[in-house]
């Protein structure tokens, strides 16, 4: 079977096509074009369907990440969404946490809802703290809001009722008159997007779910016709948030899942890189145009969190547990009144680009350093597709930080390295100490255009085994496209201390989830043999409200013993914070089942390397590569020619179309034969 | 050693995340919400001499108080008496702590046999004892109605732990469990930092590490300086008057002189009222926390905080004052004070940097803690009969003042604390008290060309009888009120009302101590909004 996968960035959008019969492998880059439109993927799949030699109805599966559902979010630029919610909380999403974003600025923004107040419908209605009615929904009050959300002309509704998720019975009421009176309009319940204790949160997601909703929807009809009208008659399946693929079935019906959907594929390549190669705890460090992401791998898993705040907003669903700072190739480089060099936050983005692009952007990026340290050269970057120039890049990091810093332009480049290094060190240090890791022994699995730039030197000043380099940097994210699994996920309000529980209610929730999640996978095609399910829990010391997500082992659910399940949330706590209270009381708080559907994972690995042959240097050129140093001639390999085994001494760069990585002095890359380039320190 | 600026640079990355570090490490193995979730706790390192080298972004309340606390711990432990191992323990507010429920904890960093920095840890415990619940009282009359007052002392030594001091400790407080586990992540913290800053060490050696600190220090009182350059006025002088009603009906006022020259910013607090005999008085340390962040926000709002931000900072609190009581004066409630101390010094800096500033913020942020049996029908079939004993606490948002390009913001807790709202179905699952309406006030922002922000009101019912409740605000009065700029109107001003079953409406106020309240009676209560800034239609 012939398999495509297309990662959408903010810049480029990565491609990876398959062929497991022939073992042929391609990836290829292309600009992503118009926001929220699809469009800009067709020429992308043309190209690389014509350069397999298939055509485009040859291939099986297509595997798409997007960010489609994130920049909707973002830009606040989705759907006329509307929330209805209890009388009293009209202002919940407004309110928020009551935080100010900033602890120490006197003049700021909060961030906006994605509901703005106007389009909020208070509705006289109460459910109490043990899901009994205190004030019947009556009616001629039910008539009153539908008439009201009617005249909105909403898009999208969304309602989260106080207490909702204990009693669902008001808001089934009102869905369902909300549903007859706005036919094909999507309405989502909080009791179903998210049926977990706390009112903003709660009503936040469901507000999310009906803002990006809709424009998801669009997005993958639009994508469906057009992949249709190539010829495209295989399986389409949608990366989500949490790491899984889901059908554009289950897509439709659940949206919300896709929020960051482009997020997810670098980390779940690298799991599946991590597996091949026998790495069990390593870092992902992906830097692209504007931003790094960084996510732990431990035990050969990456983590999936069950909620995280974007822009201020609360969305309670399973995402990857990754973490996004604003520290990339673009990236722009200044001077503060004070004389120190910084890096970012603003960035230099597509448009116009680092100063070398020649599109206007006057200002250095840290992709202009590289290439004034001879790092990045014009006859290697992006193939040559696009045109650099060393003079523009000189002149900017000139302008900008050496004159005013009174420093030589090669010293101003290698300070906005330095920095920019320095905040990815200080990142990587502060997501380890959160998770209770210690970052040496781990390995830097380092991709995106600009990641094996300066993999190297953070990995040196983390004190790490190694870095590791994929065979495709630049298109990583698209390959892990190819290494998910379907994934459904639900989850039902259960509180209940751990040793006082009725085990047969604990099993009736989770065989429901469970028979739930098993209507999902049979809808996606998936056979019996290929589904598999697990039980996990939000548990907490009672008192506390931190919850750790747990596994519940299937021995334990059948035959259920308190003491054992306390055992597994004491053991994680543990690991997660430095201590357990044996005698302390535990709960449960809310139950979950996450299901999965095997789908066969194209070998895009193995046979890659041409066995032991020794790459020449193709050129050497001029480069600065430490510190207070002169420019000296470098060797340059074509990072595809190296052969397995071959081992690089730094200082030395490899090239490749879609990324670029640089070894320094005291550090030896070697090529193995399953087609990753590792780089340690030297020691004889 | 001459230190390159980019080298400075990327060291001083390096110091701030070794505060982060001890920041996260503290967070992460503490046990108590006031740590998770209000973050009122502070980590920093300091160099032999107590300055500041860095410190984590977390409570403004607690900003830059290390070095004063740790000048007066080597007046009773001397430096050379500080070991590998130990950790210095003390809370008192009369040797440069805050207030008893902030403990402070300092380690030794030692290199190559060389003491060559301190790491430092600030947390607020839920409880150190004393006459009510949670320590913190309005009406104490003195320090020793405080609770437990811990001198100098060491906690560990060489790696040690004191079990005299901790059994004392242990039986002098409400919830030991919670408060022994928070010093141990506070000790936890300082050993992450411990390590770390040797890592720093061995990377430059004990006098690059100096020499790196200096040039640090230097750059970011250059940028102070810099930013002090072309103020609007040389000379500012502002006042404001606080509620008393917990001992007095006569308000409090605080006064603060304001001069920029060439020696940089001067701020003297003389003409502030006399010390009360009441917990609202504001320690030495909380008036110098709360003055740096209010030149932090308006000169340098980015700029990691060390001691080269303090050096063009000269400030002075007349001794006796509210500002800066003398022994045994009571403090616990001071952070009602303390936020009028950024607010009076913000309402000084408003003439001399008027671009940077906004008008006056609420900082009435009505606060009440409620506590009795829940005797709610439901809970006790859930509990087998028994009632269980509850406390619950909520603090209640407002409105920040506007400024010469927008609107204030609306509903949000300002200055030297930055807590969550309680959420409705939290408070009502575990108390029987049940939020009935959540809402914005519009119009609760002062008028002006631009509008303060709005404040919160938020209603409560009772759902058990037998319920006592205490709690406090300020901004109640017009004399109080936040003030407005360039002729905005001020603020609206903060209320707490009771609503009793039979309709009738009480006012309670700005301090309530121990009131009962009955099942169906309502609390209501309305945080000040923020002044506007210009007269309105300008």
């Amino acid at each position: 079977m012939i398999t495509l996968a297309a990662d959408v960035g903010g810049t480029f959008t990565d491609l990876v096509l398959v062929d497991a019969r022939t073992g042929l492998i391609l990836v290829d880059k292309v600009p992503t074009g118009k926001r929220g439109s699809a469009e800009g993927i067709v020429p992308g799949i043309r190209r690389i369907a014509e350069r397999a030699g298939c055509r485009v109805s040859d291939i099986g599966l297509f595997v798409h990440g997007f960010t489609v559902a994130t920049n909707a979010f973002l830009m606040r630029a989705g759907a006329r969404a509307v929330l209805v919610t209890t009388e009293g909380f009209g202002d919940v999403l407004d309110i928020g946490s009551q935080m100010r974003p900033k602890t120490y600025a006197l003049i700021q923004q909060k961030p906006k809802p994605v509901i703005p107040r106007e389009l909020v419908f208070e509705v006289r209605e109460r459910t109490d703290a043990f899901g009994g009615i205190v004030e019947r929904l009556m009616h001629e009050e039910v008539k009153r809001v539908v008439a009201g959300v009617t005249e909105a002309k909403p898009e999208a509704v969304a309602i989260s009722l106080v207490f909702s998720f204990l009693n669902p019975a008001h808001e089934a009421i009102l869905a369902e008159a909300l549903r007859a009176a706005l036919p094909g309009v999507p309405v989502y319940c909080a009791h179903e997007v998210n049926p977990q204790l706390e009112e903003w949160p709660r009503a936040s997601t469901t507000a999310m779910a009906a803002y990006v909703g809709p424009v998801v929807t669009r997005y993958v009809d639009q994508l469906e016709g057009l992949l249709a009208g190539m010829g495209f008659h295989g399986a389409l399946q949608l990366m989500r948030s949490d790491g899984g693929v889901a059908t554009t079935r289950a897509t439709r019906e659940n949206p919300a899942h896709m929020l960051t959907s482009g997020l997810a594929g670098g980390v779940t390549a690298a799991v599946d890189l991590c597996r091949r190669i026998g790495v069990a705890d390593a870092i992902t460090l992906d830097v692209g145009g504007t931003s790094a992401d960084l996510a732990a791998i431990t035990g050969g898993v990456s983590r999936t969190r069950m909620s995280r705040v974007i822009d201020g907003q609360p969305v309670r669903l399973p995402t990857i547990d990754v973490e996004t700072i604003s520290n990339g190739g673009g990236s722009i480089a200044w001077v503060d009144q004070g004389g120190a060099l910084k890096v970012g936050p603003l960035s230099a983005g597509a448009v116009p680009g680092p100063a070398c692009y020649g599109q206007g952007g006057m200002k250095p990026t840290v992709t202009d350093a590289a290439v004034v340290l001879g790092w990045l050269a014009p006859e290697d970057y992006l193939g040559g597709e696009v045109t650099i120039s060393p003079e523009l890049a000189h002149e900017a990091v000139m302008r900008d930080i050496a004159e005013p810093l009174g420093i030589s332009a090669e010293a101003a480049a290698f300070g906005i390295i330095r920095v920019a290094n320095a905040m990815l060190v200080q990142s990587i240090r502060a997501l380890c100490v959160e998770r209770g890791i210690d970052v040496r022994p781990f390995s830097l699995v380092a991709f995106g255009g600009a990641g094996p730039l300066y993999g190297g030197m953070i990995a040196r000043d983390l004190g790490m085994r190694e870095v590791v380099v994929p065979r495709h940097p630049g298109v990583f994210a698209a390959e892990g496209l190819l290494a998910a699994d379907i994934r459904h996920m639900a989850q039902a309000p259960f509180r209940a201390p751990v040793a006082k529980l009725s085990p047969s209610r604990l099993q009736a929730v989770l065989q429901n989830l469970k028979d739930a999640m098993t209507q999902e996978l049979e809808a996606d095609g998936v056979p019996p043999a290929r589904r598999s399910f697990r039980m996990l829990g939000d548990f907490r010391y009672i008192g506390q409200f931190h919850e750790i997500l747990c596994e519940i082992p299937d021995k334990l659910r059948l035959g259920y013993d308190a003491h054992e399940v306390a055992a597994i949330f004491h053991a994680q706590h543990a690991a997660q914070y430095g201590h357990a209270d044996h005698k302390a009381a535990v709960e449960i708080v809310n139950l979950r089942v996450e299901a999965t559907g095997k789908l066969d994972t194209p070998d895009h690995g193995a046979g890659a390397m041409p066995a032991s042959r020794l790459a020449e240097p193709v050129r050497k050129r001029k480069a600065v590569m430490a510190q207070d140093a002169a420019a000296a001639l470098v060797p340059i390999y074509e990072r595809s020619a190296l052969g397995a085994g071959q081992i690089v001494q730094g200082p030395a760069i490899l090239v490749q179309r879609d990324s670029t990585t640089v070894i320094f002095e005291g550090q030896v890359a070697e090529a193995s034969a399953s087609g990753v380039v590792r780089i340690r320190e030297f020691r004889p | 050693m001459k230190i390159d600026s980019v080298s400075r640079d990327v060291f001083q990355h390096e110091a701030v995340s070794v505060a982060e570090e001890m920041s996260v490490a503290l967070r992460r193995s503490a046990f108590s919400a006031i740590i998770w979730d209000m973050i009122d706790y502070a980590c920093g390192l300091l160099d032999v001499s107590g300055s500041t080298i860095a410190q984590a972004p977390t409570i403004p309340a607690q900003l830059g108080i290390m070095p004063t606390a740790f000048r007066h711990m080597i007046r009773h432990i001397p430096l050379e008496d500080w070991h590998e191992g130990d950790v210095i323990i003390c809370n008192d507010p009369y040797l440069g702590c805050t207030h008893t429920p902030d403990i402070v904890l300092f380690s030794p960093v030692h290199f190559e046999g060389k003491l060559i920095a301190i790491t430092s840890t600030v947390a607020h415990h839920i409880d150190v004892g004393g006459y009510v619940p949670g320590t913190e009282s309005a009406t104490a009359l003195e320090i020793f109605a405080e609770g437990l007052r811990i001198p100098p002392l060491k906690l560990m030594s060489k790696g040690v732990l004191n079990e005299t001091f901790w059994k004392i400790f242990a039986r002098n407080v409400r919830d030991p469990k919670a408060s022994l586990g928070d010093i141990n992540a506070q000790v936890a913290a300082c050993r992450t930092g411990e390590r770390r800053l040797k890592e720093l060490a061995a990377k430059y050696g004990a006098d690059g590490f100096k020499a790196h600190v200096a040039a640090v220090f230097d750059y970011s009182e250059a940028f102070v300086r810099s930013a002090l350059r072309g103020v609007a006025a040389q000379q500012a002088r502002a006042e404001i008057l606080i509620e008393d009603e917990a001992t007095s009906d006569d308000p409090m006022r605080l006064v603060v002189n304001v001069t920029v020259d060439a020696q940089g910013l001067a701020i003297d607090f003389t003409g502030s009222s006399a010390q009360r005999p009441n917990g609202l008085n504001n320690p030495f340390a909380s008036t110098i926390s709360m003055t740096h962040y209010a030149v932090k926000v308006v000169f340098t709002p980015d700029l990691p905080q060390n001691e080269g931000c303090n050096r063009p900072v000269r400030i002075i609190i007349p001794e006796g004052t509210i500002l800066n009581p003398k022994e045994p004066a009571a403090v616990s409630v001071r952070h009602l004070t303390q936020q009028a101390v950024a607010d009076v010094v913000l309402k000084a800096l408003s003439q001399i940097a008027p671009e940077a500033s906004t008008a006056g913020c609420q900082i009435s942020f009505p606060t009440f803690v409620i506590g009795g049996f829940d005797r709610r029908e439901k809970m006790l079939a859930q509990n087998g009969g028994d009632a269980p004993y509850f406390v619950v606490t909520d603090i209640i948002g407002g409105g920040m003042g506007a400024s010469p390009t927008q609107d204030g913001i609306s509903a949000v807790d300002t200055h030297g604390g930055n807590c969550a709202i309680l959420s409705a179905e939290v408070m009502e699952t575990t108390a029987p008290v049940r939020v009935i309406a959540t809402r914005i006030i519009e119009g609760s922002g002062g008028k002006g060309r631009h509008k303060g922000g709005d404040a919160i009101e938020r209603e409560y019912e009772m759902l058990a009888s037998g319920l006592v409740i205490s709690g406090y605000t300020q901004q109640t009065h017009p004399e109080t009120a936040p003030w407005g700029l360039e002729g905005g109107e001020p603020g609206g001003l903060a209320s707490v009302h009771l609503v009793r079953r039979n309709g009738l409406e009480e006012t309670l106020g700005s301090k309530f101590v121990a009131v009962p309240l009955e099942q169906g009676e309502r609390l209501k209560l309305h945080a000040a909004g923020g002044a506007g800034w210009g007269k309105a239609g300008s």
